[in-house]
C-alpha cells in the first residue's frame, strides 16, 4: 500500500511538473533518464556513499541448475517485457543471434540493442533475485 | 562506421509505426474551435471581466485537486483508457459550453474542462517517453518525438483558431462548440486505437519521505534555486495571465468575430516559435538576456497605453513570445541547478507555485478590470512583467550554480549506479579505455557490484538454457489488418 501511494505520488509529480495555460503547454518539459535500476536501490545524496548500493545484492545459492524454478520464472519475467526488449533478448541472449541479423530484422543499431539487452537483462534478474532470495533486499 | 550511426540515428522500425495514433488522436483533440472566441460567447450570455477571473479563478483551484487522483488513476490503470476519459470530459465540457445561457453553468463547464486538463496533463508526454524506451532502450530521442507531437498539437491549434474564428464569424460562437464535438470523439477512438508502453507498472516506488524532505531542502536552502523557481512561477503565472485575459481587451475594442481566430492563432503559434528562436539565440549573452527581459514589460506597458486594435493584437503577441522563450530559459537553469534526482520534485514546486499565486491574481486582476476597465488592469501584467525582467537579468549576473549531475565520464564519480548501466557495454567490450579502466577498478573495489554482474552473467546463462521460442507479436499492425472482417 505504501509502495503504491509512493508510484501514485511520483507519478503525480511528473504531470504537475509540466507548465501551462488553460489551453496551451509551453515547451519547457523534460524527464530525467530512467535508469537501469532503481534509483531507491542506491544512496542519494544525503547519505554517507552517494550512488552506491545501499544494501548489496543478496548472493545466490543456486545449487541446482535443473531447477524448474528458474526457467519458469525466466519464462514468465519475459512474459512481460515490451514487445521489443522481448526479442531483442531471446534473439541476442538466448538464439545467439548476432547484432547484424538482428539490427536488420528489427532496425535497431548495435547501441540501441545494448541499451535494451542491458535494461532487459537488469529486469530479468531482479526478477530471479525476487524468486531465489525471496527474503532479501533486491 | 560508429560516427555514422552516431550522425543519424536509425528510426527503429516500430517506433514510428506505434506512434502514428497517438498522434492523429492528438491532433484531433488540438481541434477545439470555441477556444479562439470563447471570451467573446462568454461576454454574450452575461460574463464580465470580474466574473471571468472566477471563472479562471475556480479552473485553477479545481486542476491541481484533481491531478492527485488522475496520476493514481494513470499509475493503476491504463494511460490509454485515460486519454479516453479526457477526451469524455473535453466532449461534456464543450457541449455543456455551448448549451450554457448563463455565467454559472459555464462556470461548471469550465470545472470540466479542468478534468480533461488534469488527466491530459503529462500523460502524454510520459506516453511517448516510455514508447521511445520501449523501442530504443534509452530516452536519447524523446526530445525529437516529443517534439513531433507537439508539433502536431500546435499545427491543430492554430488551424482550430483560424476555422473558428471564420466559422464564429460567419454563424455564431456558439456553433463552434457542437462542431467540435466529432473531433473529439474520433480522438477518443484513436487512443483505444493505440498500443500503450507497459514499462511504468513494473517500475519500483521511490524512497519517498527522504526524497521529499531533500526535495524541499534544495528549494529552500540555496538562494540561487530559490530566485529560479521564483522566476518560471512568475512566467507560468502571467502566460497563463495572458492567454486568460488577453482576449478581453479584444472584448472590450469590440473586434469582430472573425479576428479573435488570427489573434488566437498568433498567441498559440508563439510557444513553438519560442522553442525554435530558444534554439537560435544565443542566452548565455548578457545582452541578449537583457534585451529579452525587457521585451516583456515594454510589451506589457504598450498594452495599458493602447486603443489600437493592431496594436494589442501584436503586443500581446510579443509578450506571449518573450513568456515562452524566457519559460525555456527558466527551466533550463532549474535544470542545471538541481541535481537530476531532485529535478521533477522542484520542478513540481514549481507547478504548485504558480497554481497558488495565479488563484488570486486572476480574482483581483477581474475585480480591477471590471471596475476601473481592462486596459488599466494592464498595469498588473506590467508589474508582474517587471518582477519577471528583475529576476531574469539577476541570474545573467549571478555565478551559474555548478551543474551537479553526475557524469559517469569522469572516473571520481564512478559508483556502482554507473556501473549497472555500462554492464552490457562492459561484456561486449565497447567501453572506450578510460571508462572500461574506471570499471574495472570500481569493481575491484566493491564487493555488491561484483555479485550484480555475476547475477547478470548467472541471468544470460540461465537465458542460453531455458528453451525459449520467441511467440510471434500479438498484435503487429502488419498483420492485423487483414484480419479484420470487412462487411
Amino acid at each position: 500500500m505504501k509502495g503504491w501511494l509512493a508510484r501514485a505520488v511520483a507519478n503525480t509529480r511528473l504531470r504537475a511538473e509540466e507548465p501551462r495555460t488553460r489551453f496551451a503547454r509551453q515547451p519547457a518539459r523534460w524527464f530525467a533518464p530512467t535508469p537501469t535500476v532503481p534509483a531507491s536501490r542506491f544512496q542519494d545524496a544525503g547519505e554517507p556513499f552517494p550512488r552506491h548500493w545501499r544494501r548489496f545484492p543478496e548472493p545466490w545459492a543456486i545449487a541446482d541448475p535443473a531447477d524448474p524454478d528458474v526457467p519458469e520464472t525466466l519464462a514468465a519475467a519475459i512474459a512481460e517485457l515490451p514487445a521489443t526488449w522481448r526479442e531483442v533478448i531471446i534473439a541476442r541472449d538466448a538464439d545467439d543471434s548476432d547484432t547484424v541479423e538482428v539490427g536488420e530484422r528489427l532496425g535497431l543499431t548495435p547501441r540501441q540493442q545494448r541499451a535494451i539487452l542491458n535494461r532487459a537483462r537488469a529486469r530479468l534478474r531482479e526478477r530471479l533475485a525476487r524468486r531465489l532470495t525471496p527474503d532479501a533486499d533486491r | 562506421m560508429s560516427t555514422t550511426v552516431a550522425a543519424s540515428p536509425a528510426v527503429p522500425r516500430t517506433l514510428a509505426r506505434r506512434l502514428v495514433p497517438l498522434q492523429v488522436a492528438v491532433g484531433l483533440q488540438g481541434l477545439i474551435l470555441w477556444v479562439p472566441v470563447e471570451k467573446l460567447f462568454m461576454t454574450q450570455i452575461g460574463f464580465t471581466p470580474r466574473t471571468v477571473g472566477i471563472m479562471a479563478a475556480a479552473y485553477a483551484g479545481v486542476v491541481p485537486l484533481l491531478e492527485v487522483p488522475s496520476g493514481i488513476l494513470a499509475d493503476r490503470w491504463s494511460r490509454n483508457q485515460i486519454m479516453v476519459c479526457a477526451s469524455v470530459a473535453l466532449l461534456a465540457s464543450s457541449l455543456l459550453g455551448g448549451l450554457s445561457t448563463n455565467v454559472p453553468t459555464y462556470i461548471a463547464a469550465a470545472m470540466i474542462l479542468g478534468v480533461y486538463f488534469a488527466l491530459n496533463s503529462g500523460t502524454i508526454d510520459s506516453i511517448v517517453y516510455d514508447v521511445v524506451l520501449e523501442e530504443t532502450g534509452s530516452s536519447d530521442q524523446y526530445e525529437v518525438w516529443i517534439g513531433r507531437v507537439r508539433m502536431v498539437e500546435s499545427g491543430a491549434f492554430v488551424a482550430s483558431a483560424l476555422a473558428g474564428g471564420v466559422l464564429a464569424g460567419w454563424t455564431s460562437p456558439r456553433l463552434t462548440y457542437f462542431v467540435s464535438l466529432p473531433f473529439v470523439a474520433i480522438a477518443a477512438a484513436a487512443f483505444l486505437r493505440f498500443d500503450e508502453p507497459r514499462l511504468h507498472r513494473g517500475a519500483e516506488p521511490v524512497a519517498l519521505r527522504r526524497h521529499v524532505a531533500l526535495t524541499y531542502r534544495t528549494m529552500i536552502r540555496e538562494p540561487g534555486v530559490r530566485q529560479v523557481m521564483l522566476l518560471a512561477a512568475l512566467v507560468g503565472l502571467l502566460s497563463q495571465a495572458v492567454f486568460e485575459f488577453g482576449p478581453l481587451w479584444l472584448v472590450a475594442l469590440a473586434a469582430p468575430a472573425a479576428l479573435f481566430g488570427p489573434y488566437w492563432a498568433g498567441l498559440v503559434s508563439t510557444l513553438g516559435a519560442g522553442g525554435y528562436l530558444t534554439s537560435k539565440l544565443n542566452l548565455d549573452r548578457r545582452a541578449a538576456v537583457s534585451l529579452l527581459a525587457l521585451a516583456a514589460p515594454a510589451a506589457a506597458l504598450a498594452l495599458t497605453q493602447t486603443r489600437a486594435l493592431a496594436a494589442v493584437i501584436a503586443t500581446q503577441v510579443v509578450l506571449a513570445l518573450s513568456l515562452a522563450i524566457i519559460s525555456i530559459r527558466a527551466g533550463k537553469l532549474l535544470h542545471d541547478g538541481v541535481p537530476s534526482n531532485l529535478r521533477a520534485g522542484v520542478s513540481s514546486g514549481v507547478g504548485s507555485l504558480s497554481w497558488m499565486l495565479f488563484l488570486p491574481f486572476s480574482l483581483v486582476f477581474g475585480w480591477f478590470a471590471r471596475a476601473h476597465g481592462v486596459q488599466r488592469a494592464g498595469w498588473f501584467l506590467t508589474a508582474a512583467a517587471l518582477l519577471i525582467a528583475l529576476l531574469l537579468i539577476a541570474s545573467v549576473f549571478r555565478r551559474h550554480p555548478k551543474p551537479v549531475a553526475a557524469s559517469a565520464a569522469q572516473p571520481d564519480d564512478f559508483a556502482c549506479k554507473e556501473l549497472v548501466e555500462l554492464v552490457t557495454d562492459y561484456l561486449d567490450g565497447v567501453l572506450p579505455p578510460e571508462l572500461k579502466n574506471a570499471f574495472q577498478a570500481h569493481l575491484a573495489s566493491c564487493d555488491g557490484c561484483v555479485e550484480y554482474v555475476r547475477q547478470i552473467g548467472l541471468t544470460i546463462r540461465a537465458l542460453k538454457e531455458a528453451d525459449l521460442h520467441l511467440a510471434p507479436r500479438p498484435q503487429a499492425p502488419a498483420s492485423r489488418e487483414p484480419d479484420r472482417p470487412h462487411r
